[in-house]
């Protein structure tokens, strides 16, 4: 029979509060992107300049290409902050409120140190201690459970990848003290 | 009839029991990728593509496949009982699913959705089954030229048609274009953009610049959300899968329209997201009872 009369509902009670204070506007970040994607056009354009635009005996050379396409970026950048230039009276949207972004920092900051921490430690040291300080730290979760569960998803992918299916992955001292 | 050979050699291949455990893994695997939210069939795919690094050529094609159709299974999932769609292209299932699953109809909701995809994707294998030889032929006398050309009128296409403002397109185009052009010249050998650095000689991997933009972004921008759920419950029996298989023959031209118009979508660059959408607007026009 089908019987679906009954209603799973989910509450997510560290939900950022619907009135928290707004940091900053999309027009801000929307400035701030385009400058930063113009900076990197105008250097990537130059280094293309300097390995050569023209077009040699046997077909373009190599920053040909992509010199263009450096100008197409500029050009459109210069165009999106012409643009916010023109609408700058205009009220802008909220991008994200300080309730948001603490939330948005809680996976980002963690992430950021899991690429670092893969570098030093290798991946799979890096991931238990990924797994088990989002369990125990924003889930709440008992410190025994969180590093059990994590401690076995860390040998799993270490079983999976290094044992069974033999994909090299970043490994750090802990790995070569076990002669990997 | 050669083409139809074919077809009936590739059942060969794929009827064996290593075969159909794979796709099996590959099926539950989808599903699991496509219900969890922010992860659809290409991140999916991506994700899991390191199970397949040891396969031969078939299993991982097999697997992969599997994978991505579980996960749009997933997806519909998700759009018919929490009316929460995983992917672009599974919006417009929310729209009639949800309601059904409200009316404690969400199994035959379930089961019109893959019963639907089921016959949608038949005709589409057996569509570039008998018309990939002459496509084949064509698309031998392709050059430089051409593939410039049909390049050219995409990235047109997107501009013109983009909702977002049209700089934007054209920014993220050009930069992913540039980021491409990243490492050795494949014309000269010609190191470029990479400032001295080993690591930017064999340039950007592509899996690395789709996960970091689309995965890690779209995991960041679910976390700006709040992420309760309402959602309802759902059981598939045997008896309820029949009555739809019963009832699905009455809606055979909506099948086929909608066969046809994902098939072609399909071969331009309109995508699944306009084939969805068209799908359902033609539907809603021609049915009887709105």
């Amino acid at each position: 029979m089908a019987k679906s009369d009954i209603e799973i509902i989910v509450e997510d009670p560290t939900a950022p509060e619907a009135d928290s204070p707004p940091v900053t506007t999309t027009r801000v970040v929307e400035v701030a992107s385009l400058l930063v994607l113009l900076a990197l056009s105008v250097m990537l354009g130059f280094d293309n300049w300097r390995t050569g635009i023209s077009w040699a005996s046997d077909g373009p050379q190599a920053g040909y290409f992509p010199f263009y396409l450096s100008v197409i970026l500029v050009a459109a950048c210069l165009y999106g902050l012409g643009r916010e230039v023109v609408k700058r009276t205009e009220p802008s949207d909220t991008f994200v409120t300080r309730a948001q972004l603490r939330r948005v920092m809680q996976v980002f900051v963690p992430t950021l140190l899991f690429v670092l921490g893969v570098e030093w430690l290798g991946l799979y040291v890096a991931s238990f201690l990924l797994v088990a300080g989002f369990m125990w730290w924003i889930g709440r979760i008992a410190l025994w459970k969180s590093l059990l569960t994590s401690f076995i998803f860390a040998l799993l992918m270490f079983l999976t990848f290094q044992v069974a299916f033999d994909v090299i992955m970043p490994k750090g001292p802990l790995e070569a003290a076990f002669g990997f | 009839m050669e083409a139809f050979s074919l077809l009936m050699h590739g059942f060969v291949v794929l009827l064996t029991w290593k075969t159909l455990a794979l796709m099996l893994v590959g099926l539950v695997l989808g599903i699991f990728v496509g219900v969890l939210p922010g992860l659809g069939g290409p991140n999916g795919v991506a994700i899991l593509l390191p199970l397949t690094f040891s396969m031969d050529p078939t299993s991982a094609i097999v697997m992969l496949s599997c994978i991505y159709w579980g996960a749009l299974f997933g997806g519909a999932i998700t759009s018919i009982l929490f009316n929460i769609p995983g992917e672009a292209w599974s919006v417009a299932t929310t729209f009639d699913g949800y309601p059904m699953a409200q009316q404690g109809k969400a199994a035959e909701a379930l089961t019109a959705a893959f019963t639907s995809s089921f016959i949608g994707s038949l005709f589409a294998v057996l569509l570039i089954t008998f018309l990939a030889p002459s496509i084949a032929s064509f698309a031998l006398k392709f050059g430089p030229p051409e593939f410039f050309a049909v390049y050219m009128l995409t990235f047109c296409s997107f501009v013109g048609l983009g909702r977002e403002a049209k700089h934007k397109t054209i920014i993220s185009m050009a930069f992913g274009l540039l980021i491409a052009g990243i490492g050795m010249d494949t014309v000269s050998g010609t190191l470029r953009m990479t400032f001295g650095s080993n690591d930017l000689l064999r340039g950007v991997n592509f899996l690395v610049a789709v996960i970091g933009l689309f995965g890690i972004s779209e995991i960041l921008l679910t976390m700006e959300e709040r992420l309760a759920l309402r959602g309802h419950a759902a059981r598939i029996s045997l008896r309820v899968v029949w009555s739809v298989w019963r009832d699905l023959p009455k809606y055979w031209a909506t099948l086929l329209r909608s066969s046809i118009i994902g098939s072609w979508l399909g071969i331009t660059p309109g995508g699944a997201i306009a084939a969805s959408f068209m799908g359902y607007n033609l539907a809603k026009r021609f049915s009887k009872d709105k």
